[in-house]
Formats: C-alpha cells, sequence, structure tokens
C-alpha cells in the first residue's frame, strides 16, 4: 500500500509541473510583451531598464522561468508588479479568505443536501423531496453571478437583513460578523455544490437501501435509524469521492462570486492580476489553486481508502 | 481500535482546517499607533445649518477591484489618485476643485508660488509653503520635495522605488533635473524649453513624509504618511481602507470623521450595496438605474469634465488616412441620439478633443451628424459604395464607459453611410498593446481602436497627434499642426500660448486624427444623508466639504 | 398445542404488478413443530422465498398478504412494526443464500454481531456483548474466533462466511431460524459441514429450522419434513420419508425421477418445460401444463391439499379422485 501512495504522491508532483510550465507559457503567450504592461508609454529609459532588472524581463524564456520556479520551490514568489507587495502575502491570504468561502458553502451544501439526499431517497413522493429536485436542477442551472444577485436583491436591498459586499463590518472583525458576510456568498457559490450532491446522495443512498444486506439488517430486527446509518456509511465512499472534488473546484472557481461580493479570494486574485498584468502574482495563485486541488484528489484516493475495506488489499 | 483512530483522524483533519480558516479569522491589520479608530457617527440631530455639521463616516464604493496601493504614488490609475493619493498626501500643486460651473485650473498645493527663470527658460524656480506638518509632526520643507523625486526618477537613490516610478512614469518625462536653492525653495528643469506645462505634470508627484519613508522602508506602504487632508488609519487588503481627518491640515480642514473606501468592481454589486446603505457614496452605477435612484431621493451628480471617449483612427493605411473618410465616420455618428437614448445623460456629444469648458476649446463647425453629407465624402473620397474595415475596442476597462453598447450604436451609424465595421472586442489591456505596435503588423487592417483619455493637459496634443507623440498611434504628421504646438510652448504669455493651443485644435477638428464621439459626465451617485459635496469639472474629488447628515 | 412453533393458515402474498395483483403465495398452509426442521423444496420462482418473507414481514410495502399466520400462538399478521422488530434477529432469524451480499461491506464481521445482540439485549455491555460473539463463532466452528471477529466479509471464505452469518442469526438464542438457501453457494465438502452444524444446534438447543432449498438431496440430509412448493402452492406436505420414497403428485414424482442417478447434487433440469412465473401462471394446477396426467379439471381448478396418510398430504385432482 506505501508503493501506491508514493507513486500517486509522485503522479502528483509531475502534475503539478506540468502546471507551472503550462502556466508560464500561456501567460507569455498573451497579447503583448509583460514589459510593456508595466511600463508606461512615456517612461524614461532609466525607468524602463530599473523595470527590467528588477523583473528579469531581458533574460530569455527559459531562464526566467528555472528563476522562477528555484524561488517558488524556496516559498518566495517575488513581487506584486501591481502594489509590491509580496506576492506570498497577497496569495496567503486571498487563499485563506476563500477557504472560508470554500468551507462555508461545502458546509452549508453537504449538510442540506445529506438531508434532502436521505429524505428523498426514503419518500421519492413527498413534497419536500420535489422542493429538493428544483432546488437542485436550479443550483445547477442558475449561473451563480445571476443567483448573487438575486440574493443580494432580495436580502440585502429589500430585507436589509444581509450584508451585500467584503468580509466584515468596518470596525467589527468578530466572528460573527464574518458569518453575517458569509451566508449570501456561501450559498451562491455552494449552490451548484448543493445541485449535484443531492441528486448524488439521493441515487446512492436509494441504490444502497436496494443491496441485499440491507434485508439482511431488517431481519436482524435493528431500528430504522440504525439501518439508515448502515446505508448511509455504505454511500460514504462515493459520496466523499464527489464531496471532495466540489470542495476543490469551490476553491479553485469562486471568481464570479467573489467578485459580485468582493470577496477578496483567490479567484479575484486571479482574475485581477491577469487584467493588471501582474504575472507573478498571476503565477503563483494559480500554481497554489492547482497544488490544493491536485492534493485534495491525493488526500480523496488515500480516504477512499482508508474509507472502504475492500480497498484495503 | 482501527475504526476509532480512523474517525480521530479524520475529525481532525477537519478540526484543523476549520482552525486554519477561521484563526486568523481578525484580518491583518495594518493600523498606525497613535490614532484609535475614530467613533461612529457623532452628527447629533440638530438644528444646525448645513455647513457646521462635523462628525460622521463617509464610506465610498469604487469601481475598481483592488485596492489603491497606499505607497507615494498609488495604483489603480486615476481612481487610486482620486479617492487615495489626493487625500492623504499633497504635490507641489494641485487641480482647482471647487467649482462646479468653472473648469478646473492648477493652483498652489505645497508650492504657493513659481515662475520660470528669465535667464534659462528651462528652469522654473517653486516657492513652497511654510508651517506645513505631516501627520507624523515632522516637518515639511525642500529635502522632502527633493526626496520625493529621488523616489521615483533616480534608480541609484536608496529610497527608490521601482513600483512608485512605474506608476507616476507618464508624468515625469517633462522632468530633466531638480535641485535644492534653500529650506523653502526648489528649482526643477524642464526637458523641453518653455515648458510652461510642467505644473500640469506636478499634482501626480505625491510628497510623502521623508523621515517616515526612511524608517519604514519597504513598508511604508503598509502605514504611510502624508500631508494631505485625510490620514491613514487602517487598510486591509481587498476590504477597505479606512482613513481619519487631518485636523492640522494646511487647507481647509475636513468635516467628516472617517473616510472608508471599498472596492466594489461588479456595478450591479456597488448599486446594491449603495442601496442596502452598506456605502453612502456609489461611483458609475448602472445607467439604467439612474431613474429610480432619483425618484428614491438619492443624489445624482453628473458634470462635464476632460474625458473623451473616441477613435484613434489609423492615419497611416488604409481608407481612414484620406482626411475625408475620417470627417465622414464622424458625421455618420448620431452623437445626440447615442447620449440621450442610450448613456442617459451620463454623456454629452462632443466632435473635437476638448470639451466646451475646456480653456482649449475651438469655437468651430464641427463633423457632427449629416448622413447625406457623409455619402458624399465618401463619394467624393473614392468611397461611393463605402468599405469594410475592423475597430479593435475593449470589453471594459475604467472610463471606457460601455464599450459593448456604445460599439454597437456606432456601427449601425456608420453602417447607414457604407462604413461596415467588424468588432473585435476584447480585453482593454489589448488597446494598450495596439497603442505599443501600432497600426502594423497583426493590426495592419484595423481602421480604429477605441478607447478613452483624460484631455486636461496640454500636453496631450502633442502626445496624441503631433508628430512622434507618444500616445500617437495613427502617426499622424501635420507640420501646421505641430507648428502651433511649438509656437504655444514657446509663448511666454499664457494668453497667447492658450491662443495657439485653441489653433491647433481648430486644426484637429478639423482634420479628426481622432475622431471624437463624447463626453463622459462622471456619473456618480450620493445618498441623500450625504450633502455639500461640490463635482467640480475634473476627475477628482473634494471631500474637504462634504458633511453627513444623519 | 404449545409444540406448535409456526403454522400458516391459507397464506397468500400477492404483488402489485402495473396495477394488477400478481398472486406469488396461493393458500400455502403449513406448521412447524418444536425442535423439527421443515424444508421447503421448489424451484426458482415457486414462491418458497416470498412466502418466508411473509413470515417475518419484511416484504416490499406493496405487497399484499392474506390469510392467517402464527408464531408461538402469537398472530403474526396483527403485529405492528416495532413488535415485528422484536421479534427479527430475536426470537425468529433468518439466513441466506449469499452470505457476502447479505453483510455490510464496511463493517467488520464482529461488530455485525455484536450490534444484533445489543439491538435486543439492551442491557448488555459491549464487552460483554463481544464475549458472546466470540462464544457463538466457537459454537458455529470458526477457529481463532477472536481475529477473525475483526476481519471484514470479503476476507473470509465462503464457509467462514456463512458461519459467520450463522453465528448472527443464534445470538439471540431465536426459537424459529429460517434458512433460504443457505448451502447453494458452498462446495460440496463444506456444504456438508453447514448441514452437520445446523442438524447440531438443533439438538443442543431445540431450535426449530425452515429451510427453502431446491436441492431435494439437501432436502434428504436435515429435513424432518418436506413440502413440495410449485407455482405459489403447495403441491405435497409430509414426512421425508413419505415424500421422497412414496410421492403421491406427478410433480413430486418427475422431480424424483429427474435426479441425475450418480447420486451427486441433483438441479431439477430434466422436467420438460418452464416453471410458470408469476404473471405467466396458468389457470387451474400450476402444474397443469408439464404434467403427464393433466386432465380438463386440472387446467380448470387449483387443487387443494388432501389427506394421503396422517402425515401425508398431496394437493392433485388425479388423487382426489382416486379417493371417489
Amino acid at each position: 500500500m506505501i508503493r501506491v501512495i508514493l507513486k500517486r504522491i509522485g503522479l502528483a508532483f509531475l502534475t503539478l509541473f506540468g502546471v507551472t510550465v503550462i502556466v508560464f507559457a500561456l501567460l507569455q503567450m498573451m497579447p503583448g510583451e509583460p514589459i510593456d504592461s508595466i511600463v508606461p508609454l512615456d517612461a524614461s529609459d532609466a525607468l524602463r531598464q530599473a523595470i527590467i532588472e528588477k523583473y528579469g524581463f531581458d533574460k530569455p524564456l527559459y531562464v526566467q522561468y528555472f528563476c522562477w520556479l528555484g524561488n517558488a520551490l524556496r516559498g518566495n514568489f517575488g513581487n506584486s508588479v501591481s502594489d509590491n507587495r509580496l506576492v506570498l502575502t497577497i496569495v496567503s491570504e486571498a487563499l485563506h479568505n476563500t477557504l472560508i468561502l470554500a468551507l462555508g458553502a461545502s458546509i452549508v451544501a453537504f449538510l442540506l443536501s445529506i438531508v434532502i439526499g436521505v429524505y428523498s431517497a426514503y419518500r421519492p413522493k413527498s413534497i419536500l423531496s420535489w422542493v429538493g429536485t428544483i432546488f437542485g436542477i436550479g443550483g445547477i442551472s442558475i449561473p451563480n453571478y445571476c443567483l448573487s444577485l438575486i440574493l443580494i436583491g432580495i436580502f440585502s436591498v429589500t430585507l436589509h437583513v444581509l450584508p451585500s459586499n467584503g468580509m466584515y463590518f468596518s470596525g467589527d472583525y468578530s466572528f460573527s460578523s464574518l458569518l453575517r458576510h458569509l451566508i449570501l456568498p456561501a450559498l451562491a457559490a455552494g449552490a451548484m455544490t448543493l445541485g449535484i450532491m443531492t441528486r448524488m446522495v439521493r441515487s446512492s443512498v436509494a441504490e444502497t437501501r436496494n443491496r441485499s444486506f440491507v434485508t439482511t439488517l431488517r431481519a436482524k430486527g435493528l431500528s430504522e435509524p440504525a439501518i439508515m446509518r448502515h446505508v448511509l456509511r455504505n454511500s460514504f465512499p462515493t459520496l466523499l469521492t464527489v464531496a471532495g472534488l466540489q470542495f476543490g473546484y469551490l476553491m479553485g472557481g469562486s471568481t464570479m462570486v467573489e467578485t459580485i461580493f468582493s470577496w477578496p479570494g483567490i479567484g479575484l486574485i486571479i482574475y485581477q492580476s491577469i487584467f493588471t498584468s501582474d504575472f507573478p502574482t498571476t503565477q503563483a495563485a494559480i500554481l497554489i489553486v492547482a497544488v490544493i486541488f491536485v492534493s485534495i484528489n491525493l488526500i480523496i484516493d488515500l480516504l477512499r481508502i482508508v474509507a472502504d475495506p475492500r480497498l484495503r488489499k | 481500535m482501527k475504526k476509532r483512530t480512523r474517525a480521530l483522524a479524520f475529525t481532525l483533519t477537519l478540526a484543523m482546517l476549520l482552525v486554519c480558516a477561521f484563526s486568523g479569522c481578525a484580518p491583518q491589520e495594518q493600523a498606525s499607533s497613535p490614532t484609535p479608530a475614530p467613533a461612529e457617527s457623532s452628527a447629533p440631530a440638530s438644528n444646525q445649518p448645513d455647513e457646521g455639521t462635523t462628525g460622521g463616516t463617509l464610506t465610498i464604493a469604487m469601481t475598481c477591484g483592488a485596492l489603491p496601493n497606499t505607497d507615494s504614488q498609488p495604483t489603480q490609475g486615476q481612481e487610486g489618485y482620486r479617492f487615495v493619493s489626493f487625500q492623504l498626501y499633497d504635490a507641489l500643486v494641485k487641480w482647482d476643485i471647487s467649482s462646479e460651473t468653472e473648469a478646473s485650473t492648477i493652483i498652489p498645493g505645497l508650492a504657493t508660488s513659481w515662475e520660470q527663470d528669465p535667464n534659462n527658460p528651462k528652469q522654473w524656480t517653486f516657492h513652497l509653503r511654510e508651517g506645513v506638518k505631516f501627520h507624523d509632526g515632522t516637518d515639511f520643507n525642500a529635502d522632502c520635495v527633493i526626496f520625493a523625486l529621488d523616489r521615483v526618477m533616480n534608480p541609484d537613490f536608496e529610497y527608490y522605488s521601482t513600483s512608485c516610478a512605474a506608476s507616476v512614469g507618464n508624468f515625469l518625462a517633462n522632468i530633466e533635473s531638480y535641485a535644492k536653492v534653500d529650506d523653502y525653495t526648489v528649482t526643477i528643469d524642464t526637458v523641453q524649453d518653455n515648458n510652461a506645462y510642467l505644473i500640469y505634470d506636478l499634482p501626480y508627484v505625491m510628497i510623502p513624509s521623508m523621515q517616515a519613508v526612511m524608517e519604514k522602508g519597504d513598508g511604508f506602504a503598509d502605514d504611510p504618511v502624508g500631508s494631505g487632508p485625510f490620514k491613514f488609519v487602517s487598510k486591509i487588503a481587498g476590504q477597505e481602507i479606512v482613513m481619519a481627518r487631518n485636523d492640522n491640515y494646511w487647507g481647509n480642514v475636513a468635516k467628516i470623521d472617517t473616510l472608508i473606501l471599498k472596492p466594489i468592481a461588479d456595478p450591479s454589486a456597488r448599486l446594491a450595496a449603495l442601496q442596502s446603505g452598506e456605502v453612502d457614496w456609489a461611483e458609475v452605477v448602472p445607467v439604467e438605474s439612474v431613474t429610480a435612484l432619483e425618484s428614491q431621493g438619492y443624489q445624482i451628480k453628473l458634470n462635464d469634465y476632460p474625458h473623451a471617449w473616441l477613435y484613434i483612427m489609423n492615419t497611416e493605411s488604409g481608407p481612414f488616412a484620406d482626411a475625408r473618410v475620417r470627417q465622414a465616420f464622424s458625421m455618420s455618428i448620431d452623437r445626440e441620439g447615442l447620449c440621450r437614448d442610450m448613456l442617459l445623460g451620463v454623456g454629452t456629444p462632443l466632435a473635437q478633443l476638448m470639451y466646451p469648458g475646456s480653456p482649449w476649446h475651438a469655437d468651430v463647425d464641427e463633423y457632427d451628424y449629416d448622413v447625406e453629407g457623409a455619402k458624399a465624402l465618401l463619394a467624393e473620397a473614392g468611397y461611393p459604395d463605402g468599405f469594410t474595415t475592423t475597430f479593435v475596442c475593449p470589453t471594459s476597462g475604467s472610463g471606457n464607459m460601455f464599450p459593448q453598447m456604445m460599439n454597437e450604436y456606432i456601427q449601425k451609424c456608420a453602417a447607414q453611410v457604407g462604413i461596415n465595421i467588424k468588432l473585435d472586442m476584447s480585453e482593454s489591456e489589448r488597446v494598450w498593446d495596439v497603442m505599443k505596435v501600432g497600426f502594423k503588423d497583426e493590426y495592419a487592417e484595423v481602421g480604429a481602436l477605441n478607447t478613452s483619455f483624460y484631455t486636461m493637459f496640454p500636453n496631450v496634443f502633442q502626445k496624441f497627434a503631433g508628430t512622434g507623440g507618444s500616445f500617437n498611434t495613427g502617426n499622424y504628421s501635420n507640420p501646421e499642426y505641430d507648428a502651433c504646438i511649438e509656437k504655444a510652448y514657446a509663448a511666454t504669455d499664457p494668453e497667447e500660448s492658450t491662443g495657439y493651443f485653441i489653433q491647433a485644435e481648430e486644426i484637429f477638428a478639423e482634420e479628426l486624427p481622432w475622431v471624437i464621439v463624447c463626453n463622459d459626465r462622471n456619473l456618480r451617485v450620493l445618498a441623500p444623508h450625504v450633502k455639500n459635496f461640490v463635482q467640480s469639472q475634473s476627475w477628482y474629488a473634494d471631500l474637504t466639504t462634504v458633511t453627513i447628515e444623519k | 398445542m404449545s409444540d406448535t412453533i409456526v403454522k400458516t393458515t391459507d397464506l397468500s402474498v400477492a404483488f402489485k404488478v402495473k396495477k394488477d395483483l400478481v398472486p406469488a403465495v396461493r393458500q400455502v398452509s403449513l406448521s412447524l413443530e418444536k425442535g423439527r426442521t421443515l424444508v421447503i423444496l421448489g424451484e426458482s420462482g415457486s414462491g418458497k422465498s416470498t412466502y418466508m418473507k411473509a413470515l417475518l414481514r419484511i416484504l416490499p410495502h406493496d405487497a399484499a398478504i392474506d390469510g392467517a399466520a402464527e408464531f408461538m400462538g402469537e398472530d403474526l399478521l396483527l403485529k405492528n412494526e416495532k413488535e415485528m422488530r422484536e421479534l427479527r434477529g430475536d426470537r425468529i432469524s433468518m439466513i441466506y443464500q449469499d452470505s457476502l451480499s447479505a453483510l455490510d461491506p464496511m463493517y467488520k464481521v464482529g461488530d455485525q454481531v455484536i450490534e444484533t445482540i445489543r439491538a435486543h439485549r439492551k442491557s448488555v455491555s459491549r464487552a460483554e456483548a463481544r464475549e458472546q460473539a466470540e462464544q457463538l463463532f466457537v459454537k458455529v466452528g470458526i477457529p481463532s474466533p477472536r481475529e477473525r471477529m475483526r476481519t471484514y466479509p470479503h476476507e473470509l471464505s465462503g464457509g467462514m462466511r456463512q458461519r459467520a452469518v450463522i453465528a448472527m442469526s443464534l445470538c439471540c438464542s431465536p426459537y424459529l431460524l429460517l434458512a433460504d438457501e443457505p448451502t447453494t453457494a458452498l462446495d460440496v465438502t463444506i456444504q456438508k459441514q453447514i448441514l452437520n452444524l445446523f442438524l447440531e444446534l438443533q439438538e443442543k438447543d431445540g431450535m426449530s429450522i425452515m429451510m427453502v432449498t431446491h436441492d431435494i438431496g439437501v432436502a434428504a440430509q436435515v429435513a424432518d419434513e418436506i413440502a413440495i412448493m410449485y407455482g405459489g402452492i403447495i403441491m405435497e406436505y409430509g414426512s421425508t420419508r413419505e415424500v421422497l420414497e412414496e410421492p403421491a403428485n406427478p410433480y413430486t414424482r418427475a422431480l424424483i425421477a429427474a435426479l441425475p442417478k450418480s447420486g451427486d447434487r441433483g438441479r431439477l433440469v430434466a422436467i420438460d418445460g418452464q416453471p410458470p412465473t408469476i404473471v405467466s401462471m396458468p389457470s387451474g394446477c400450476p402444474f397443469s401444463d408439464r404434467c403427464a396426467y393433466a386432465t380438463q379439471i386440472c387446467k380448470s381448478s387449483i387443487p387443494h391439499l388432501t389427506p394421503v396418510t396422517q402425515t401425508h398430504q398431496t394437493a392433485c385432482h388425479l388423487y382426489e379422485r382416486k379417493e371417489e
């Protein structure tokens, strides 16, 4: 089993290496030279030279790449071109914020989807099940941009109960301030996850319930809650995989929600840094997101082995 | 036991994740220590006249997606200057933003007066204001000016900042050298002779506290110190910048206690923040919402200012190399219709470079809407059946108003006279790329470039359409036009100089190397309780007069 | 009749198939005494598993049960779900053919036994339950019981697994054990062991066993009484010796005749035609379309059990007529 794990980790590193090359190459392929986005058209030669020296634009591409990679491995991602702060600081702050959003969205989505999914599997024709289906399909179909604006329109503008932007009230950095700001973006970001997970939970639970061992459990005289525990436990490996992937997507892909809610997360950083041609930040941010995604996949694989005894041989 | 350890490992991982996320939850605040966060609105429900009410917090929603840098030069372009730099810092001179009806001019800032050396037309002497203190109590004097200039012009200087230099680079092209004469006098030498227009560059060279920069080095931006009407309180990356009134300001002391800036990139979200009461002031809201907002009691602020929405024409090759074709294109555009129906009054028609309030506006007939005239001109130029061309346009970008909608409208207008425009819409960075490369190589087939520009600097005449001008993408070259500009710079009498610029403008309005469509009106919306704001004819905002009635 | 453990009278089960009620079990009357083994012998689709499941009331909700069923004098059909739950696994236990799919693959076998114990004996602590489970493993002949308890179902061989399932079913000392083809998936040698185990346990604890199988050899080995089921009805019912050596029903005779003479386990393949499915049931006697002796009345009306001897009954119109 150790060999399997090591092999997976090795593959993960290879994937990440590939990602860095692709990101670097893609950014270089964008229209214009990176340097032209930083140096004003009117700049004096002295200024132009200073900028070239600082960011190493005069070196050949592969040298630039390896310098960057070497530094990156040591945690030095350089300074942001837009505002001179350490890229590492910018990206880790943004990552922290996205983690909060992703966790919020995941927790809401996972809990709700388990409740609705299990209920729907047990009572497919009930009203709650029907409502759950509608919400599920809605979550998948409505673009989260629209959903964000709808939520803001209802809860911020009309009802004035929830804030529409930022992470905290100005001057109030308490947990409850954060929580209130988290509700709407988490709902918007988690809607898709909710839709997908509800359907997965329902089909997984329904399918598991039809398996023979469930009849045995009933024949043993176990109560419904005890039987449900067995059913959930058996559905768990499949759900774990899907849930992990969804969490990975939330970590990397909530750009639209982050923009609308001005939630300063990594999606927003990537988006903005591309527009300001802040390549050091873009490269670092995309690399971090890739690392997270690959890691999550790796962890899921490992957890699957732990969760499903049949895979342990 | 294995089951238990497994469950434990699970819970531990989840717990660690949660702890990671929520611990450092109170964000990294960069606060300057001596100032406690000021109390929230203290304005009592009183019968005091508006003028006298002090106190309160003003929260502004900006259009930028990231907070401007608080270093001595800002990022995020003009919005950075408007809300951050001009509040935290001063420069030698500044724009007069006190009047709604008069065009904005340059007035003294940290320099009280200046004059040209009669013996050396390149040298300007600035007399500095005495008794000014930075927010940290240190004195302002000539050393600080030299320090600020070294910081952005001298790469060998210990406190040189590449990023600051890059931000302000466009405004340094005129400065050749500078020197201290005595504690309150400095000289600046210009690159060109007689460059009386040096003062149009100087409002953007901000002057930080020399002591603070030396002490904090790279950390200066996290705890900046200037001399402006507001001082820095705190900044949370991506969230807000908080400033407090500078009670010792040498100019008009502000009325409000606290200024909070929030970055909200999405226009609908900005509007929502205003309507939900989270901000008191929103820049550039969606045009469709204006009528509704007005009826709800919000204050819609509009004013003409030097900001033109335009097309840089390919005067080098293709159909637009012929002035008649450019004039025909200009005549095909129904500016009135655009401003009235599409922009709902957020723009005014403009067919020359300078808006009517500008000192260099020329009183001439412009090539405005005339479909038949356009067709006739086209036929005369050899295009009786029109032609096809491609325009490169940005999809967004600060100041570009509503490019998709406006370009499509103009596309329809041009089609009426036979000019078939293919719209090549892409991110605003591409516009800069075209300007850098020119209308050649991959952009050889492009007929025009859509963008928007400030026009409050007379040097734009040379930059936009002068031979060799740095923004002269189409390589337009007209000796007569160049001569006007030279004379304008050479003239020592300001009125004479202005007259020459107006002549240049007349040529511009006739030749149309750039076809201007309309002038932006700087739409912003204020909540009913925000009073006494004067929207001047400029890019900037005087926040010292604003009061909050709550 | 305090010795009768379970007894059904005219028990019928019908399933809803697209608005129609299709019968799977038709008026089955059987009884089983304490300490005895009844084997219901029949082909697949004969309704035997459904009958057993009906006793435990673990059929799907859309199954309609009619008639009467008693367990130790109590009416099984009148009990509510809670009461049935108390019975299941405690006083009546069921074991299955496929032990692998009968067990939860995510839990260790020991835990599944412990779970059953604690579901019915609330006062037993985990440690005590573990002790009991270990004892049960010893009882059913599983070597190294403590290690075996910590294994997962897929880690055990078929025979061991079936023993574990049996241990699970015995944990509360049931009065009645229902066994649905318990040895079909096992090798001959293991099969023999398991069947002997059943006999041993029956002797030790006086448990009644109702077993369902299609294998006559198995029936011959363990049954005290045999009921032959076909098409949802009981064709023949009596003591093992009588049914196997003196069959009175043409179906039974055909079954026995179809046994391969070499004596290894029999498979019911040699009768012409196919057994009916519940949706294609012939009217009248279910065997009528395959029976060599079928007459008009066979095709039109269902035969009822008539006595041959005091301990032997058969359901056949021909037999009835013979009596006349």
